[in-house]
């Protein structure tokens, strides 16, 4: 089976301070500043499909790991070959595409179609930059072929060609199993966090060649990042989750515990 | 006849009162080990032997009696405020210890901006005390990364140090006074003045005792004004660290004083800082004070810097930002928790000293042993964050992956190795092996090769003031088994 895990680098919105939540124009905040990480959606992909190669071992598993955008995501996609992805494949692109899911997924649909045909396609759900939640469905509309939301699980099917999937929607779970080709949308996953590779697999697969796609390569032209969006930012502006915080006094825990029992816990646990 | 656990438990509620002495199971568990071993409670494994009690203390009166009384039933006392050691000073090593616990002695007792000085009770978080005095314009000059978890007992216990060392010091150049209670339950209080002469300075058998020879209930500590409006950050990546600590040298010999002087390696500062200086090392200084002088050592700072062709200047926005999320808050070691269930990825630190001639050579021998040695590791970095006229630390930051192993083996396949490593090169270059964590429970078998000769004195300490071998047993000093 031949799987495409398709990720994306993120600015660590955590890191800004409220003061660097500046608006500039009211279209961009400034995350230069800020270290990048994986997209939490795509780090749970990434480490569910690594789960599933652990499973499987038949040599036609195939993991590929891909990201748009430009080369400094060489270094993410060097560490998932010490991962052991057996692919990395970046299409390379200069533009700001955070508000531009059309573009996104037009340019992976390009591979998968023009450049090396995947059974199986998993992404992320949304991510912190842009949260547009759309581009696995429009990637599956693209192919023409389904696409299973809020992924939480992804496991080896019996069947041929079959993976079984587990979804969750409000607090219903869906457990299927499913003939490729599809498209997965991963949601919140109880444990997120992918795996760390050794110094030694990083230090072996350094050197290990990057794939990388021109927009040409994609047969996809310049000028269609701007004509392919169907959505203009009309303004970006900062939501003030104000909190309001009580400091409880007490000279020792336990008076302190009483308070916070007697004022504020009592009512609600009734 | 020895005294029974039900027996201490029941002498400890008449000293203190039955709501401030805690048996509760898991309490009890969580209580007999530090960060040390938080693999193991992670995984709820408890290797080290269970304490009879934790005892909440609240006055320095209380803590006499149940002092006295530990001494006189020649049980095990662990002290504790925090709880944020990290090298197994707050294992309870012996059966039937008790944690003594301070915590809640937490009243800021004076702030005295007219001599600067403000005194605390052992258990005032640093960080509230901080705030307190930031509102009035005043600092204790004290930033740890552990300053949202650490309190000031355990703050002058281990002999701590915080960010801004270069230019205020470790907590035993702004330690004025100091109350403390010894096992014979003798409470002593050195007093607040600016210096003495009068024979040996005492307060040094205090700072950095980990527990193990008294119990602090009280600090005074140095005030300074606050300025951050006059704080000048500069940032430079650089290829060799060699290079980074000559130019942290020369600005240290040239009698400048930035608060930050800090040196990261790539792999130590691959985390935070790879979005602008992917392979490169890293150096930081901050410049601060009254506005000329900050200005001064920014400039000279800058002049120094300049000679170096390798370094190139970063936004000093980078640097703000990273230094704004320093700090370890409880928040943070809960994910860090969550993190190594999920990975089974784990990191800890060591950190040590030398002087400039042997530094890097330290530095280099450990990368290159730890590479080569330890199987499974993911990540061995370090940097340099407190630099002296006569040299600097070297703080060696360690992951690896936890390869089929049972949680109350990772100490010993991986941890200790390490940390022997470190310590072993450190002290045959002639460095010292602990720069600021203290010797916990876990380096004491080095600790005569640290002292040589003067571990006479050490030894001598401990016999004196603690005869009958109760506080913290097997810390700084180990356990005769
Ligand atoms: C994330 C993290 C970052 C850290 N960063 C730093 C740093 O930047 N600089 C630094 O110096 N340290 C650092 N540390 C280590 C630790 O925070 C310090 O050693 C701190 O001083 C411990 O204070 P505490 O109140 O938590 O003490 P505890 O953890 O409660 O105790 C530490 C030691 O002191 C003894 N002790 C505690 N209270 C008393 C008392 N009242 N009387 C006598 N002995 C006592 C204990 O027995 C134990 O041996 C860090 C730790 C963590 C977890």
């Amino acid at each position: 089976m031949n799987i495409l895990v398709c990720f994306k680098n993120v600015p660590d919105l955590d890191a800004l301070s409220v003061n660097d939540w500046l608006i500039e124009d009211h279209f961009q905040v400034d995350t230069s500043y800020v270290r990048t990480m994986l997209n939490p959606y795509d780090e749970s992909a990434l480490e569910l499909t690594l789960k599933l190669g652990d499973a499987e071992k038949n040599d036609d598993f195939k993991l590929t790991a891909l990201t748009v955008g430009t080369s400094h995501l060489d270094k993410v996609l060097k560490t998932l070959y010490a991962l052991k992805y057996d692919l990395g494949v970046r299409l390379d692109c200069k533009s700001d595409i955070r508000f531009n899911p059309c573009f996104v997924s037009r340019m992976i649909c390009n591979y998968v179609k023009n450049i090396k045909n995947h059974q199986v396609i998993i992404l992320g759900s949304q991510s912190n930059v842009g949260d547009n939640a759309k581009t696995p469905l429009l990637v599956a509309e693209g192919l023409g072929i389904p696409c299973i939301t809020s992924v939480i699980g992804i496991k080896l099917a019996e069947q041929k060609d079959c993976l079984s999937i587990t979804s969750k929607i409000d607090d219903l779970i869906i457990e299927q199993i499913v003939k490729a080709p599809f498209v997965l949308a991963v949601g919140d996953v109880p444990t997120s966090y992918i795996r760390v590779p050794t110094l030694k697999d990083r230090i072996q697969y350094k050197e290990k060649e990057i794939k990388v796609f021109t927009l040409e390569d994609l047969e996809i032209k310049e000028n269609d990042v701007e004509e392919e969006n169907d959505t203009q930012l009309i303004e970006l502006s900062y939501e003030k989750n104000g909190r309001n915080c009580v400091f409880i006094q007490g000279h020792h825990s336990s008076e302190k515990a009483n308070v916070l029992y007697k004022e504020y816990l009592m009512e609600r646990i009734k | 006849m020895k005294i029974t656990r039900e027996q201490i438990v029941e002498n400890l509620m008449n000293i203190v009162g039955e709501d401030s002495v805690i048996t509760d199971e898991q309490v009890l568990k969580t209580s007999s080990h530090d960060r040390f071993r938080k693999y193991e409670d992670i995984n709820g494994v408890y290797t080290q032997p269970i304490p009879a009690a934790v005892v909440k203390v609240k006055s320095t009166d209380e803590v006499a009696q149940v002092l006295k009384f530990m001494n006189e039933n020649q049980l095990n006392v662990v002290p504790r405020t925090g709880a944020s050691a990290t090298e197994g000073g707050l294992e309870t090593a012996l059966e039937n210890s008790v944690v003594v616990d301070g915590s809640d002695m937490n009243k800021i007792i004076k702030i005295d901006v007219y001599n600067m000085l403000v005194t605390a009770q052992c258990g005032v978080s640093l960080e509230v005390l901080e705030d307190k005095l930031r509102e009035q314009g005043y600092t204790t000059g004290h930033s740890p990364q552990s300053k949202p978890l650490a309190q000031m007992g355990g703050l002058v216990a281990t002999r701590s140090i915080g960010q801004f060392s270069t230019l205020y010091g470790g907590i035993e150049d702004m330690l004025v006074g100091v109350e403390a209670v010894f096992p014979n339950g003798n409470i002593t209080r050195i007093k607040n003045v600016p210096r003495r002469a009068a024979g040996p300075d005492i307060r040094h058998v205090i700072i950095g005792s980990e527990g193990a020879l008294c119990f602090i209930t009280e600090v005074t500590v140095k005030i300074f004004k606050y300025m951050p409006e006059n704080n000048l950050l500069y940032g430079y990546t650089l290829d060799n660290m060699k290079t980074g600590f000559e130019i942290l040298r020369e600005v240290m010999i040239n009698g400048y004083k930035p608060s930050v002087a800090r040196l990261y390696d790539p792999e130590d500062g691959d985390y935070h800082f790879s979005h602008f200086a992917e392979g490169k090392c890293v150096l930081i200084f901050m410049a601060e004070g009254p506005k000329a002088i900050a200005d001064a050592t920014g400039k000279a700072i800058e002049e120094i810097v300049a000679k170096y062709k390798e370094c190139k200047k970063v936004d000093e926005k980078f640097i703000q930002v990273w230094f704004d999320n320093l700090n370890w808050d409880p928040a943070k070691v809960a994910e860090e928790r969550v993190e190594i269930v999920e990975t089974h990825n784990l990191g800890f630190t060591t950190e040590v000293s030398g002087n400039w001639d042997i530094i890097n050579e330290i530095y280099e021998v450990c990368i290159e042993r730890i590479r080569n040695e330890i199987p499974d590791i993911t990540l061995i970095g370090g940097h340099s964050s407190h630099s002296y006229l006569n040299g600097t630390n070297m703080y060696f930051v360690y992951y690896y992956n936890l390869v089929n192993i049972k949680p109350e083996e990772e100490i010993d396949k991986y941890h200790n190795p390490i940390q022997d490593i470190i310590v072993e090169e450190t002290i045959r270059a002639g460095g010292s092996m602990c720069h600021h964590h203290g010797v916990g429970k876990h380096r004491t078998h080095f600790i005569q090769e640290e002292y040589q000769s003067s571990y006479y004195i050490l030894e001598t300490l401990k016999k004196s003031f603690d005869p009958n071998g109760i506080m913290n047993a097997g810390t700084i000093i180990p356990l005769n088994k």
